[in-house]
């Protein structure tokens, strides 16, 4: 807790005040709204009911019309504030309604029912977490497939991409035949060609294959990533010869000194690739969308898209399976975060 | 029976040859040195052997089986590098399990021969610890233990010592000879450092830009050295280099004048009478060179002290001679002179080289067996 009051009380100098850092401050915090805001407001108006969701102008908090319950009614009375004849306002209960007239009634005095023009009125608020839109979700939508259609093509595609790139980093790292830098040279030009470019041919391989509506449609084609080569290549060079050598000596198979040293060496390089794989994967939603057709095989993604009906679309429950689909990267992302730094610096300090 | 035998063996890099054809044969048992500067060769003559660097040419016989096309995990040899080559993220045991775990080893041996290695380099204490936890000594002889678990038929030694300080080194030195006198296992050594070389070698193997210059026991290097480089190169101080004259060659040696030395000396080493008014170079180590007058028949020479070290038990006299030679020269004990004092300085022609002058600058053949200094 102290230390992260010094973080957000920290300045250039040691205590004095600079105008360069009100300058930072704003310029972080403009940042912070820019970057987190959306987040936020996502976050909140998952939790607005339909009605809160559709309200103009819009709130940023969710807030619900307010009920009360009242002896010898079994469901809760919404609540209004009503403009009385004699130009008072008193809050009251509406106990039913005909076109424009309600028949309202003070919640302490029930017996006293009074017909009001629904002009003189004005709906009470509170707030109120529509924490319904959650439990919902999993009722109404086949969420638990969705999910582990989206679980097991990030897992899957991660743990193959991690093993293929980290193979052709190996390579050419640590072996010598002629090539090589061409080799790696064509790997690292093809960051230079758009994916869209590569959509149709992708599309008619994968369809050649009879991979069409299958989970493995999409993780084949993701596995080799020029990105995770580059990275792993650049990593591995920086672990010294002498140590293959060495393992080399003790009797030790290719396989071997790639499976028990370099491997285990090259952790804080996989770590970074992992979290990029498993942020690309889990956020992919145009090649799935190509693949995929049949709703079965849908992932998280594009559950989300098909909830946008032509007519309508329930924003309520799209809002919270957005949060949800946000969570996993998230706390991935938050937990190995600190990698992503170790990772890149080491390979650059050694 | 030769456990290693080298014929003719040449390594090329593209165009460039580094190795030029090099016979040697290592007998089962032997501690052998190589030395030479760096970039000599040396380096690369013992991934050759190791089997990490392919033979361009010639032949390697491992115990009398060609090895050439033998991979280095296939040769049962093993290796101590210079950065030790620790595997960082094992810990001490696990570094020396890995090439028995490789072999397939069962458990319970690999655990009894890694115990058994770690209590013969006192390392028991340490087997839990990784790498980096260790010491420079430590370490070292983690990578000494994990080369003798797998009990290999040759041990090599990759300037094993270079990355440890002057104390640690001449006591890691010491335990090299002994676990060497222990086990009875041929090791190949290689080092620049040729105190190393003459306190540990069986046999040493000097090399020079691909080339072997001499092989031989320390002590017959030091004696009689083959060529011009071997003598300056074994030694320390290094050997003075003084040009003389041929007055005369015959069957008792070889007499040569130097300039500024009053009468010439005879130098017992077997001479060619084409030699006779010939300039060839005259070797004499530092230590040798005695610190009195001349007596008849005697090298006698005045020189000037430019700089002078003392170091207790013995002094060493960095000196001018006239025509602007210089001399070093080693004396025990302490001394009274100043750096800018004349001093008269006797080379003992019987302990002196003499070296031809052409491109491979050969010793002559001394005569009879080489004095003891």
């Amino acid at each position: 807790m102290v230390e992260f009051r010094r973080m957000l009380t920290a300045t250039r100098g040691r205590g004095r005040r600079d105008w360069t850092d009100a300058l930072a401050y704003v310029y972080l915090v403009l940042g912070l709204v820019l970057m987190f805001g959306p987040v936020i407001w996502l976050v909140l108006s998952s939790f607005k009911s339909a009605a809160a969701l559709n309200e103009f102008p819009p709130r940023l908090l969710p807030y619900g019309q307010a009920t009360v319950t009242i002896p010898g009614r079994d469901e809760p009375l919404p609540l209004f504030r009503v403009k009385l004849p004699d130009g008072t306002t008193r809050p009251m209960v509406e106990l039913r309604r005909i076109g424009i007239e309600a028949t309202m009634a003070d919640p302490k005095h029930p017996d006293e029912e009074l017909k009001v023009n629904i002009r003189d009125r004005e709906k009470v608020n509170a707030f109120h977490l529509a924490v319904e839109n959650y439990t919902d979700i999993f009722g109404k939508f086949d969420f638990a497939r969705f999910l582990w259609n989206s679980v097991f093509i990030t897992v899957t595609a991660t743990l193959i991409t991690l093993l293929f790139n980290a193979m052709a980093a190996f390579a050419l790292s640590k072996y010598r035949f002629g090539g090589e830098k061409w080799v790696f040279l064509v790997i690292i030009s093809t960051l230079m060609i758009p994916p869209t470019i590569i959509l149709v041919p992708n599309f008619l391989v994968v369809s050649e294959l009879g991979m069409l509506n299958s989970l493995w449609g999409v993780i084949w084609p993701a596995v080799a990533t020029p990105t995770g080569v580059f990275l792993l290549r650049q990593y591995m060079l920086t672990i010294p010869d002498e140590l293959i050598d060495a393992a080399r000596m003790d009797h030790a198979s290719e396989w071997r000194i790639f499976w028990r040293i370099v491997l285990p060496l090259s952790a804080p390089a996989l770590a970074v690739l992992a979290i990029f794989s498993v942020m690309w994967r889990w956020n992919d939603f145009l090649w799935p969308l190509i693949v995929l057709s049949r709703t079965e095989k849908f992932t998280l993604q594009l559950a989300l898209n098909a909830f946008q009906g032509e007519l309508t679309t329930q924003w309520q429950y799209l809002l919270a399976m957005t949060v949800l689909t946000l969570l996993p990267v998230t706390l991935l992302f938050a937990f190995l975060q600190r990698y992503i730094t170790t990772g890149i610096a080491s390979a650059g300090i050694k | 029976m030769a456990s290693l035998e080298l014929k003719g063996v040449v390594k090329r890099y593209g165009e460039t040859t580094v190795i030029h054809g090099v016979d040697l044969a290592v007998e089962d048992g032997e501690f052998v040195v190589f030395v030479g500067p760096s970039g000599c060769g040396k380096s690369t003559l013992l991934r050759m052997i190791s089997g990490l660097d392919q033979v361009s040419e010639g032949d390697l016989l491992l115990g009398r089986r060609r090895v050439n096309d033998v991979s280095a995990a296939e040769r049962g040899l093993a290796m101590v590098f210079q950065s030790y080559a620790l595997y960082p993220h094992m810990t001490v045991y696990q570094n020396m399990a890995f090439g028995l775990e490789n072999i397939g080893t069962p458990r319970a041996e690999i655990d009894a021969k890694v115990q058994a290695a770690a209590k013969l380099l006192r390392l028991e204490k340490l087997l839990d610890r990784r790498p980096r936890q260790l010491s420079g000594g430590q370490r070292q002889r983690v990578a000494i233990g994990r080369a003798i678990v797998r009990e290999p038929t040759v041990f090599l030694f990759d300037e094993p010592l270079s990355n440890l300080d002057a104390e640690l080194r001449v006591q890691m030195r010491t335990e090299l000879t002994a676990l060497h006198q222990r086990l009875k296992t041929t090791m190949i050594y290689v080092t620049h450092d040729q105190v190393e070389a003459m306190t540990m070698a069986d046999k040493i193997v000097v090399l020079n830009g691909g080339r072997v210059e001499q092989i031989g026991a320390p002590l017959d290097l030091y004696n009689a050295p083959r060529n011009r480089f071997v003598a300056a190169f074994i030694g320390s101080p290094r050997m003075n280099f003084l040009s003389a004259r041929v007055v005369d060659a015959g069957a008792g040696g070889v007499r040569v004048a130097l300039k500024g030395a009053g009468s010439p000396a005879l130098i017992p080493v077997r001479g060619r009478s084409d030699l006779a008014g010939s300039e060839v170079t005259l070797g004499i180590r530092p230590e040798h060179v005695e610190l009195r007058k001349a007596g008849v028949g005697e090298l006698g020479l005045a020189a000037k002290i430019e700089l002078l070290e003392q170091l207790g038990a013995t002094s060493y006299l960095y000196c001018v001679l006239p025509d602007g030679a210089r001399l070093t020269v080693q004396v025990a004990g302490q001394i009274g002179q100043r750096p800018g004092d004349a001093v008269e300085v006797v080379l003992p022609s019987s302990l002196a080289h003499l070296f031809d002058r052409d491109e491979a600058e050969l010793a002559l053949e001394r005569i009879g067996a080489a004095p003891a200094a």
